[in-house]
């Protein structure tokens, strides 16, 4: 029987208290793993979501705050952006396509996003995968909605069904848009990011569901039916027809990009059907206020330039954020709060074989019988320690091992609230390579910490010989 | 029992299985020798009864015999190997190769099946693992055909050595000790757990396998009605220098 072979059968005899050390060394470990993993898979998530979107712009505010507010469904705008500098944004020469955002509304607590087709249409995740439909289609009417799938799924909700949207994202909302009920009109295919914890309506619809809640109160006699706004924008989209007819007809060669914004910032008449003639002033549809619009340019390289030149403008400030820059700088806030959980977690796995030692120490007087037994078949003295340290070693790789798989189970079993909480899809992984590196070196460190028992026995066997002392 | 095996042949061409001269020894900063002027010589095959009173310095004595303690003075030879020059890792190795030990009681790894425990006495030496198989075939046969010789019923042999009884494990640790032909058979009290029927049972079917193993028997004991089954018997006192114990 080899050294090997007579630890394991000496483990498989004491079964129970090996078991658990193993699963004190086993959660020390998935801890470890975990947090690290969580971690990694936590930025690679939220870079998922950013990653095909090259600036996003919003009110003078902190980077951090535009970015989580903007894509991640995290925290409030603390200011909004007037509707105009979105027009002018989507106007830009640089710019290939425009995503107005307007936030306030929620339903069942996932929040509502007030939004064009534009977001269907060029939105981009993952390295360049565009939104699809999984069923039905973008918006037709005005009070139209499209869901992302995982509230499709949590509500239960599917294209047909009418929905009436709470003023304010909270779970619980004291006002509800009654009056203006919406319909789904479609429902997108899962992404992993925060599109699937939306619902997406016309930026417009989004205007006009607040009409009359100025002092955030409703006051229903200033308020829209929704058949009044359906005229309007109705109007409103004679007029950008027109606009975009009259386009057509100067850049023939042109494209008519129906989608880079609403309408433009003429106030549109429900009545106005000659072109020459100046919509009169009032009512429209058109938004006053947008939260923050995304931007996807016709060169990634032009990002650093126009974001320049949008946070230079003195006179109308407004903020301009590369996503993964601002990604990083989130990352930075959270660095020590990771640290203190590495370290934390360090500590456990300290803890776990310490608790190795302990159990190792304890054994030690029940196996003076079996060194001295040993020792009389010709084993040497650095024979029986070794086999102390080939123990620890089984031990820890068990532990080691047991722990993997624990941390795996727990990211199968986290991701679903990850998905719910933040939209972030997770997908379980096993370490990378360094990882792998500082597992080899918490092994060793079992294995060092198995050296003082091996000492002692080391000692003991060479005074005990083989005379039995029990 | 006739000789049967080829150690037989040329038994008187090999050096002795054991050969002690003039050994002494004290514990460390203990005045009075334990053991004194002490020579022995059994040769290959020998049985010897060797009888002293608990406290003569019986485990002493095997103690140096099995190289786990330096000798102080004299000298001992093992099949013609001299420890005193050997490091402490020769003499285990000397051990392990030539010298087979039972105890009186806890002679085997409780947590180890029975055929385990008789492989076990061959762990540590290539020389016993070879001599083993050249013996039997293989170390597993050897070790079936030591159990079935020491008349342990084939379904404990599986069994957990804790689960075996006390004459059961005697004969396990009798078989693990002769495994692989060792040229001595080390025996401290090795039938004081035992009954005077189970005890006689014991001892033939030891003697009947170190016959066949070619092994000699230092059999250390206080229970003198057992010397008349010796080849030879001796006083621990009366092989020593006469004032060596006061």
């Amino acid at each position: 029987m080899t050294l090997p072979g007579l630890a394991a059968r000496s483990l498989l005899n004491r079964r129970a208290s090996v078991a658990l050390t193993v699963a004190t060394i086993a959660i020390a470990i998935a801890l470890l793993v975990l947090v690290e993993q969580m971690r990694l898979q936590l930025r690679e998530g939220f870079y998922r979501s950013v990653s095909g979107t090259d600036l996003i712009v919003g009110a003078p505010t902190s980077p951090v705050q535009l970015l989580l507010f903007s894509v991640f469904g995290i925290g409030n705008p603390s200011a909004n952006l007037d509707y105009s500098r979105y027009l002018e944004l989507a106007a830009d020469p640089l710019v290939e396509w425009a995503v107005p955002i307007a936030l306030g509304d929620g339903y069942h607590g996932y929040r509502v996003v007030g939004t064009s087709e534009a977001m269907f249409r060029h939105y981009r995740y993952a390295g360049g995968q565009s939104l699809q439909f999984a069923s039905g289609s973008g918006f037709d009417d005005l009070f139209d909605a499209v869901i992302g799938a995982a509230a499709a799924h949590r509500i239960g909700l599917a294209p047909g069904d009418s929905i009436v949207l709470s003023h304010g994202g909270g779970n619980v909302s004291l006002h509800r848009h009654e009056a203006q009920p919406f319909t789904i009109r479609g429902v997108l295919a899962a992404t992993g990011t925060p599109v699937d914890q939306a619902i997406y309506i016309r930026i417009d619809a989004h205007h006009a569901v607040h009409i009359g809640w100025d002092r955030g109160m409703p006051e229903p006699a200033r308020m829209l039916g929704p058949d009044q706004a359906r005229a309007l924008a109705a109007a409103d989209q004679q007029h950008q027809d027109a606009e975009h007819a009259h386009e057509a007809a100067v850049h023939a060669d042109d494209d008519p990009v129906t989608d880079r914004a609403a309408g433009d910032t003429s106030k549109p008449d429900p009545d106005a059907h000659d072109l020459a003639t100046p919509p009169p002033p009032g009512i429209g549809l058109e938004p006053s206020q947008v939260s923050a619009v995304l931007l996807g340019l016709k060169t990634r390289a032009a990002a650093l330039g126009l974001q320049y030149r949008l946070n230079q403008q003195r006179e109308r400030p407004l903020l301009a954020i590369l996503p993964g820059l601002a990604l990083q700088q989130l990352w930075r806030i959270t660095g020590l709060a990771e640290q203190i959980l590495r370290v934390v977690s360090g500590l456990v796995v300290l803890a776990g074989l310490m608790g190795m030692l302990t159990a190792l120490l304890a054994s030690l007087a029940e196996r003076r019988r079996e060194m001295a037994i040993l020792r009389a078949c010709g084993a040497r003295p650095w024979q029986v320690a070794w086999l102390l340290l080939v123990e620890a070693g089984l031990l820890t790789a068990l532990g080691i091992a047991a722990g993997l798989l624990l941390a795996f189970a727990a990211q199968l079993a986290l991701a679903p609230w990850l998905l719910n909480q933040f939209g972030i899809a997770l997908s379980p992984a096993w370490p990378a390579a360094w990882q792998w590196l500082v597992l080899g070196g918490i092994w060793a460190c079992g294995l060092l910490v198995a050296l003082l028992p091996a000492v002692m026995v080391y000692r003991r066997s060479l005074a005990d010989g083989m005379q039995i002392r029990s | 029992m006739s000789p049967t095996s080829v150690h037989h042949r040329d038994r008187s061409s090999r050096p002795p299985a054991l050969e002690i001269i003039d050994l002494g020894y004290s514990w460390p900063g203990e005045t009075g020798a334990v053991l004194r002027g002490l020579s022995l010589t059994l040769n290959v095959g020998e049985r010897l009864f060797l009888a002293g009173p608990s406290g003569s310095g019986k485990s002493t004595l095997l103690a140096l015999i099995g190289g786990l303690t330096g000798a102080e003075h004299g000298s001992i030879r093992i099949a013609g190997t001299a420890l005193e020059p050997l490091s402490g890792a020769a003499r285990d190795r000397v051990r392990a190769d030539h010298v087979g030990v039972i105890f009186q009681q806890f002679n085997l790894l409780p947590w180890l099946d029975a055929v385990s425990n008789v492989r076990l006495g061959c762990s540590f030496s290539a020389e016993r693992r070879r001599r083993a198989s050249a013996l039997d075939g293989t170390l597993g046969s050897a070790a079936a055909r030591l159990l079935e010789a020491m008349q342990l019923p084939r379904e404990r042999w599986s069994q957990r050595a804790s689960a075996l009884s006390v004459g059961e494990q005697q004969r396990v640790a009798a078989a693990r000790a002769l495994i692989g032909g060792p040229s001595l058979l080390l025996a401290d009290e090795p039938t004081s757990a035992l009954d005077s029927d189970r005890r006689d049972a014991f001892l033939d079917l030891l003697f009947a396998e170190a016959e066949h193993a070619g092994s000699a028997i230092l059999f250390v004991s206080h229970d003198r009605a057992l010397r008349g089954r010796f080849d030879r018997a001796l006083e621990l006192a009366a092989i020593q220098t006469p004032d060596a114990r006061t």
